[in-house]
Parts: C-alpha cells; structure tokens; sequence
C-alpha cells in the first residue's frame, strides 16, 4: 500500500481533537455584558478533572471516520503492478506515415522514412510495435498482432520492408478521422498487460495546413495514450495550386482559380490550358491551347478567365508553373454528358398563338449544361417513336380508348404523365390512366376567384419554391376548375389544395410511374397560371425530376468512390474503368459499385447498354486542402486536446515519471471512494448512537 | 437577591417594586413621603437678599432679576445680583456612564442612582436649601446650576429622567468641573459606582475638600457585581469599552472578590483621609435605608462637629 498525497496522514493527528472533545466539559455559552472587566481575568477552557471517557464507542467511531478522510485523502494505491511498468519501461507503439500528396515534396518522404527507422531502432525486446500509413484513411502496413507473430530479431526488418513498398499517393489528409482510428487500434487489444504500459502513437507527417484537424476537436482523448508529432519540414515553401472553377461553356469560356499559399515566396504564376479532340489525356500536355500570366500575392487567391474555349465537350487540362512544388499543378476538367429530354405535348394549337396552351409550353423550359429539352407536338406529327418511350408527355385534350389503354401501360412502366384537366372529362381520364376508379368529379361553383393554398413544398416538384420568398402562391387567380368530391383512392397525393379543401393538384401514383393531375386549365378561361411566374419554375422542376437531372454532378477529387451505376443507369453487365495511369480495371455494374478515384487525371469509363457501346469520362482533381502545404504549429494541435508529450513532461527525471505513473494507477484503483464511502456510513451510525445515548441522557435525568 | 433583599427591609418600599414606577417624581414621592417629615429642619431658612452687584443682562437670564429701574433710567438692562440664595448649596453629582447600565436586578444601577439622586434632590428642595446636578460619563453630560427656585426640583428630575446613557466613566472631569465652578461652600454628593481607576480621585476630592466642601460619596454597585455569582463560563464583554475575555465564574470568583474588595477598600480610605461620607448602595437595598444611614451619619458628623474621620465597617456591612 503506497500514498499518492503521504502528508494528508498529517491529517490523522485530528483524532485528537474527539478525544479533547470528549473531555472538555464547559465550553462558552453565549456573551455575557458585564459592567467592568476591571477584576476578571481570562481562565482557559477547563478540562474535567475526571479525565475519563465515557462513550468508547462513539469515540472510537469519530476516531475511525477521521482516520478514514485522512487516508482518502493521501490517495491511497497498490503499487505492485506498477512497479513492473516502470522497471521494464515497455512501450505499445502505434506508428502513423503520412502519405497524403503533399508528401509527394523534395525531400519530404526520405526524411520519414528515416524517422520510421530510426523510431524501429529505438525498439526494445518488449515494446509492441504497430507501422501504419494514413492519408484520408489509417492502413496498416504492420499490425500489432503481426508484431507480436513475427520472431523477435526479424520484427524490424519486416517493417522496413514493408515501409519501402508504399510511397506517397495522391489523397488528401485528414488526421480528425485518423487520429481517433489510431487510437481505437493501439487500444483494440489492449488486454490486462497492456493497460499499464505506455501507449503512444507517433505521426510522422509534414503537418499541412489543410490536414483537417477539426475533427479532433470533439474527440476524447484517453488518459494513457500520448501522441509525438515528428514533423518532416520542407525545404520548398511556396507553393500555388489550380482549380478550374464552375462549369466550363462557350459563354463565359474557363475559368481557373490561382491559389497561393502563405509565406510563398513566389507571386507570378503561369496558367495554361490545353484540350484534346480524342479525349487521349497523354497527348493533351503537348498541345498548349491558351497562356496566361497572373499575379497572386500570399494567401489569396486569384480566378483567371480563358475565354475562347474553342470545343467545351472535350477534357480539358490546366497547367501551372512558376511555384516550387509540382504535385498539385495541374486541374482537369471534364464537361458532364448533356442528357436530352423530350417532351410531348398531347394537345391542340399552333406554336405561334399566344391564346393556346401550346405557345408557352414550347418556351417554358430551359436548357442547363445537364440536360437539353426536345419539345414535340402530337398534331406536328413529327415525333419519332423512341421519344415517346423516353418522354415526358403533358396531356391537354382527351385521348381515346386506345390511347387511354397505351398511356396506362407506358405510365405502369415508368412513364410521367401530366394532365392539364381543363374539363371532367380530361381529369376522369387521368384516373382512368392511373388505373383508378374516378371519384365524382364535376365543374365547381366559383364565386370571384380561387387560390391555392396548402402546397407540399416537401415534394421533389416543388422544391424550387421551398423557400419563404418563393412559396407564395396567392397570385394566381383561379376563376373555373374541376371539382373532385368524394374520397379519393389510396394511391392519390395531393399536392395543393384550393382554397384548402378542394384538390388542385393530385399525384396519382401507378405501377413504376404517375400521372399528375391539376384540376384546372393553364390559360386564359380557367386561370392566369401560364402568365405567373410559378410556370417556367414549375415546368423544368417537373422535367428535371422526371430525367434526374436536377443534381448538379459531383466534382470528383482524387479518394472519392465513385458510384458508377449514375452513369450506367439501368444497363448491367461489366464497366471498365480505365484510370489516368491507363490501368484498367474491371467493375460490375451494381447500385452499389463504385470506381475508387486514386489519382489525379480523366477517368474513362466504358460499358455496353441496350443501345450499343457506351462511352464516359470524369475528372478527378486533387484535394484542394491538399494544396495549403504551409506548416500548422504544434500548438494548434495542442490546443485542439491532442495530449502530446509536453517539453516540460519531456525532462522528467525518473522520480518525477514514477510519482506520474502511481498517480495514474492511483486514478485506475480509486480506492480512495471506497474508503470516503465507509467513512460516510460510520459518521451516519455516529450521527444515530450520538443521538440515541443523548435521548437516553436526557431520559436519565428526568428520572432522577 | 430581590426576595431576600425585601423581607430582610420589609418596612421598606421594594427597590424591585419601586423602580416599575416610570415617572421619577411619582417615584421620588413614594420613597420619601413620611419618611422626610420632621428629620431635619434647616435652621436658616429664607434666603439672603443682601445686594452684592450689578451685571449686564445676557441672553438666557432670568427676566425677574433686571433692575427695571436702572433700565428706565439709562435704558440699559442690567440684572441685580445677590449675595446668596441660600445657606445650603448641594451639587448632585451623577454617574451616567455604560457601565451603570448594568443590572442583574429588573432595574440597572443608572435607575437606582437617579433615584437616589432625586430623593435628595427633593429632600433638599423640601427644606429649602439650593440643590444643583451635574451628571456625566467621561465628559459632563448635564449642568443645573445649585440654586433654590421654584421648578428646581422639576428641572432636576426632567434632567435626571432624559439623561442618555453615555460612555465610559472618568471622575475627573466632573470633579474638576465642580472645582471650578462651585465657589461657594457647600455639599458635594458624587453618586457613582466607581468602577474606573482610582488615580485621580484622591486628588480631586481633595481639591473639594480643601475647598471647604463637604463630601458624600454614594457607590453604587449591584449585588451581582459584588457577589459575582455567575455559574456558567461565558465570555463576558465590558460594557464601557466591549472588550471582551472569556471566564470560567467557577476559577475567577475567588480572586475577583478578592480584587474587587481591594478597590472598594481603597476608596473608602481616601474617603476617610479626606473627611468624606462614604455610602456602599447594593441595588438590592431599599433606597430608604441607604438614605437614612446617610442622614444619620451626617447628623452624627455634624453634631461632633468634628472633622475627624471616623472609622467606618467595611462597605455591604452598614447595618
């Protein structure tokens, strides 16, 4: 039995003080005024004269509770396990690589190599050693358990080995994720032997400003793991990255974005870009299209514009030069494949009167880098057979029992169908497409005019509008509409009301497709709706849901997983990936596959759907944080929890390690509590007999 | 204590009773009533209208004493100034300090003292002769200059009555103060418990005595004080400075009595020396006795018409 705190038992000469207690017999009652002090004269506290102790169990008890807070109070601990600790001085050793991109600098990866070495050297017979690398992720090059298979002499050998068949890739760092896995690594196995033993990991990185750090805010450090940061340092400091900004079109051409990091001693960068009508990435560096010179001060940023993009279609690479590090000075830019979407419109009128229906569907929608619209009319007679599969078809007059039965089946399919349910007739149909059994449905009764009101802004149609500014529908007059009574089938959703009772816009759900209906007519006799600007809104939200196209896609950076079922849709069978380096790798087309982006450059993608040989291409950029190579102190590190080996911790002599380390076992044991708790509960039984042999007191006297 | 201090006086007014009685005259009145009829009749009563001088008027003065006629004729206020009022001129002497404040009794010594004081006070008024107050704590609190007048006994005990409590107590300003003043012959009683230092009254009695005064000395003391009978320790704060010392009664009785005894002895000495009447007033006694032992002594004095001290019986034992 050893003690943390030893002069706390200073604290036993209190039991003293109930034994002085016990025999002092008068203590001051009160004040008492007296008219002159000319004569008295001060007496001390008297002790009895019989010096006997009356209550020996009470005594005893107050004694034993005042013993009890003196030895919690020293913090009392066992110190066998611990001695083993300290004489053996074995440590449990997690060693963490960095091998982000920016570890790709001069010089940068030797110099961890010769740390993780020189770190292997150190290694005594019975340290447990674990050799990690890390960029976005922890990878184990050398577990502990491995560690611990391996024979003694070749334990180190093997590390080395392993050490020298990995270098610096291309992702980027994020020590908040990897630090917290580290921990649960080094502690994974930490059985009854290992809990007293040193548990460090040891990071050896460049320690990059864009290392992503804040994750470690939130993460609770154990007590027992200390974390050493070897930094590797540079020789380079300024560095410049490039990014190519937004999407790249004929009018507003490339735009580039020049970033400098701080300190840089470089402010004059040169941009090119160069592109490729085969979509061969090898030979695009040869073919220089455009150059700039742009000027970057310190930790800024600049966006450099090349206007005359002469093909927006194919791959573009940008180059710079002019700053110190090469990794990351070159962007690659892919434009996403435009998916044409077309549109039916089942309806009459001529395309040049402003009185039909006709007139402003055509103009409604709008064309995104994402998706074109080819517009059909049924009375041109001009749409080709595959648009009708593939279309979005707005029906504006009644169909025949033929076409009733077709649009049923196409819309079971998949298909969307919207109905402009300018009479009862047209919005009975749309039941009957939707396979459902019409309600009663018939010409409402409108005094003055109708609004709508209790739009589901939640649903993918009117998510444009989800927003306080846009979501007022109040000014759209509505003087006719079709009223539906009675209730409504399961599979309908209402998606605004009139007025708030009266359906306006109903979802009829059926098979793989729907049918959206809204009960009043677009123009002129019923309503103002194509004059309101909820139409062209309204309209491209609808075709965007309907083709997918509403999400911008993705910007792809090196480390991501690319979901490759976005580009093969419903096609199935293998993809082929061919990555910037030209390996190729063979992917089976699932919605849970995806193509695992390891370095920068185009990635092309190839797969054979229903329609033949198909063809795609992404790029993947680097980690733009990657790029802010300038270093972050350790302090900032420190400030974020991380429990790193103090200077001060650092020259502790081996008296000072050892009062750390019973301090450490002192806090695993806690037998301090037990013996507070003890000392809790005889202070209570004090507190009952004290009150007890006083009622008893009292008693006696009366009697006598 | 008050019990036994009524049945052994028990043809006395209770002091305990007496001092329930608020008003200071009603109270005077019930101590002396009967008891003062026949005891002393001054022999020279009147009092002189012998002219002696002229003053110029002072704001304050007494109105009846201007010489109207001097005014008429000179248009100037003048006030007559007479040889004397009286043939006996008594200075009440009164001890407010903090410390009189003390009472183990339902009444404080202060009570006991004014009381007193007032007895006198209109004894002497009853027969005529001039009785003036002074009443102090470390500095003088209240003069009423000796003189016989109609509303002097009032003004007396309406001083007496309103005195606030004061501070400590130090004998030698008063003493000194009537030194001063008091010219003419005449009787000094100091009622006081004495519970200072006794340095300078030796001195100052003897500057009254040297004077030609005669000296009454009044002590008093309650019967706690002389007693000391607290049983339980306490830490007992001095009422004058609030000083405060933490006493076991049960140790200390012995030695304080002991010191107590010394002082008393003391004074009582110095008061011999100086041909001064010593009383000893235990609050517990009833006014009448202390006041007839006085009267008697001082008839005793006057018809030996002997200044020579006599031996007295230590103080608590008068009877």
């Amino acid at each position: 039995m050893s003690f943390l705190a030893p002069f706390y038992l200073a604290g036993l000469a209190a039991i003293g003080l109930p034994i002085l207690f016990h025999m002092i017999r008068r203590t001051p009652k009160g004040k008492v005024p007296f008219s002159t002090l000319m004569f008295l004269e001060a007496s001390p506290p008297k002790v009895t004269s019989r010096s006997k102790i009356e209550h020996w169990l009470l005594l005893l008890l107050r004694a034993t509770a005042l013993i009890l807070l003196a030895l919690a109070f020293s913090r009392p601990f066992m110190r066998q396990s611990e001695d083993q600790t300290v004489d053996a001085e074995s440590k449990r050793r997690a060693i963490l690589v960095d091998v982000s991109a920016s570890m790709r600098r001069d010089g940068l990866w030797e110099q961890a190599t010769q740390k993780v070495d020189a770190l292997l050297k150190d290694v005594k017979p019975d340290d447990s050693v674990g050799l990690f690398v890390f960029d976005q992720e922890l990878l184990p090059l050398l577990s502990f358990e491995e560690w611990s298979g391996l024979q003694a002499g070749h334990q180190v050998t093997v590390a080395q080995e392993r050490l020298k068949e990995v270098s610096p890739g291309w992702m980027g760092t994020n020590l908040g994720a990897v630090l917290p896995e580290a921990v649960t690594a080094v502690l994974d196995e930490a059985g009854e032997k290992t809990v007293t033993r040193a548990t460090e990991i040891v990071v050896i990185t460049d320690l990059q400003r864009g290392s992503r750090i804040e994750g470690l805010q939130t993460f609770e450090w154990p007590d027992s793991v200390t974390v050493d940061v070897q930094l590797v340092e540079a020789t380079t400091t300024g560095n410049a990255s490039v990014q190519v900004v937004g999407s790249v079109d004929k009018k507003s051409g490339l735009r580039v974005r020049v970033e400098n990091v701080a300190n840089s001693p470089h402010e004059l960068f040169n941009v090119q870009t160069a592109s490729d009508s085969a979509g061969d990435i090898a030979s695009v560096t040869e073919q220089v299209a455009m150059q700039q010179e742009v000027h970057v001060p310190p930790e800024q940023n600049r966006v450099v514009q090349f206007k005359d993009v002469s093909d927006v279609s194919r791959p573009v690479v940008v180059s710079l030069s002019g700053d110190d590090d090469s990794f990351d000075n070159q962007a690659w830019y892919v434009r996403p494949q435009t998916s044409r979407v077309p549109v039916l419109y089942r309806g009459d009128g001529e395309s040049s009167n402003p009185n039909e229906l006709r007139y402003y569907l055509e103009r409604a929608f709008l064309p995104t880098p994402a998706r074109a619209i080819d517009f059909y009319a049924e009375a041109d007679g001009d749409t080709p057979d595959e648009a009708w599969m593939t279309g979005l078809s707005v029906v504006a007059k009644p169909l025949d029992v033929e076409q009733l039965r077709m649009s049923s089946k196409a819309v079971e399919d998949g298909w969307t169908l919207i109905v402009v349910g300018a009479s009862v007739e047209l919005c009975e149909q749309a039941f009957k497409i939707a396979g459902a059994n019409s309600p009663d449905i018939s010409e409402a009764n409108v005094e003055g005019y109708a609004m709508l009101s209790d739009v589901d802004l939640e649903h993918p149609v009117f998510q444009p509008f989800n927003d306080v500014r846009l979501s007022d529908f109040t000014k759209l007059p509505i003087w006719k509409h079709r009223s539906i009574d009675g209730d409504l089938p399961e599979n309908v959703r209402v998606l605004a009301s009139l007025d708030g009772h009266r359906p306006a816009i109903i979802e009829l759900a059926h098979g793989n497709g729907r049918v959206l209906l809204f009960t009043f007519g677009w123009h002129d006799a019923d309503s103002q709706f194509v004059l309101s600007s909820k139409f062209v809104p309204l309209m491209n939200s609808l075709v965007d849901d309907f083709a997918g196209t509403s999400v911008e896609p993705p910007r792809a950076v090196v480390g991501d997983q690319f979901p490759i079922h976005t580009l093969a849709g419903s096609a199935t069978g293998d993809m082929l990936v061919t990555a910037p380096s030209g390996l190729e790798q063979s992917v089976e087309i699932s919605p849970s596959a995806f193509a695992v982006l390891t370095e920068p450059g185009i990635y092309r993608f190839a797969w054979t759907d229903r329609d033949g040989p198909r063809t795609s291409s992404i790029a993947a950029n680097l980690d733009p944080l990657e790029s802010r190579t300038d270093a972050l102190g350790l302090d900032e590190i420190r400030a974020l929890g991380v429990p790193l080996p103090d200077i001060v911790e650092a020259r502790l002599t081996s008296d000072e390690k050892r009062q750390l380390l019973a301090r450490e076992l002192e806090s695993r044991q806690r037998f301090w509590q037990w013996v507070i708790l003890i000392g809790i509960v005889l202070l209570m039984i004090e507190t009952w007999l004290a009150g007890h042999l006083a009622g008893a007191g009292a008693t006696t006297v009366v009697d006598a | 204590m008050p019990s036994q201090s009524s049945s052994s006086f028990g043809r006395y007014a209770d002091p305990a009773v007496l001092m329930r009685i608020r008003s200071l005259e009603l109270r005077v009145k019930a101590v002396m009533e009967g008891f003062f009829s026949g005891l002393h009749r001054s022999p020279f009563h009147g009092f002189s209208v012998e002219f002696s001088a002229y003053r110029q008027y002072s704001d304050g003065d007494d109105p009846r004493y201007l010489d109207w006629k001097v005014a008429a004729r000179s248009d100037r206020y003048y006030i007559k100034l007479f040889e004397d009022e009286t043939n006996l001129r008594c200075n009440l002497l009164v001890d407010n300090s903090r410390s009189m404040s003390f009472g183990s009794l339902n009444y404080t010594k202060a009570d006991y003292a004014k009381t007193l004081a007032a007895c006198l006070a209109w004894a002497l008024t009853q027969q005529r002769d001039a009785a003036g107050l002074i009443v102090f704590d470390e500095d003088v609190q209240d003069i009423i200059p000796a003189r016989f007048r109609h509303g002097q006994l009032r003004q007396i005990l309406m001083a007496l009555e309103k005195a606030e409590q004061g501070s400590s107590t130090d004998l030698t300003k008063p003493l000194d103060r009537v030194a001063g003043q008091v010219r003419k012959r005449g009787l000094v009683v100091l009622i006081s418990d004495l519970l200072a230092p006794i340095d300078g009254l030796e001195r100052n009695l003897g500057y009254l005595a040297a004077a030609g005064h005669e000296l009454v000395v009044f002590q008093v003391l309650d019967p706690q004080e002389l007693n000391f009978e607290f049983d339980s320790p306490a830490l007992f704060q001095d009422l004058e400075t609030g000083k405060e010392v933490y006493v076991d009664p049960g140790s200390a009785r012995k030695s304080y009595q002991e010191r107590l005894q010394k002082h008393m002895e003391q004074i009582q000495t110095t008061c011999e020396k100086l041909g001064a009447i010593y009383e000893l007033c235990s609050t517990d006694r009833p006014l009448e006795v202390a006041l007839s032992e006085f009267m008697l002594r001082r008839q005793r004095l006057k018809a030996g018409a002997s200044r020579v001290p006599q031996r007295r019986s230590p103080a608590g034992r008068t009877s």
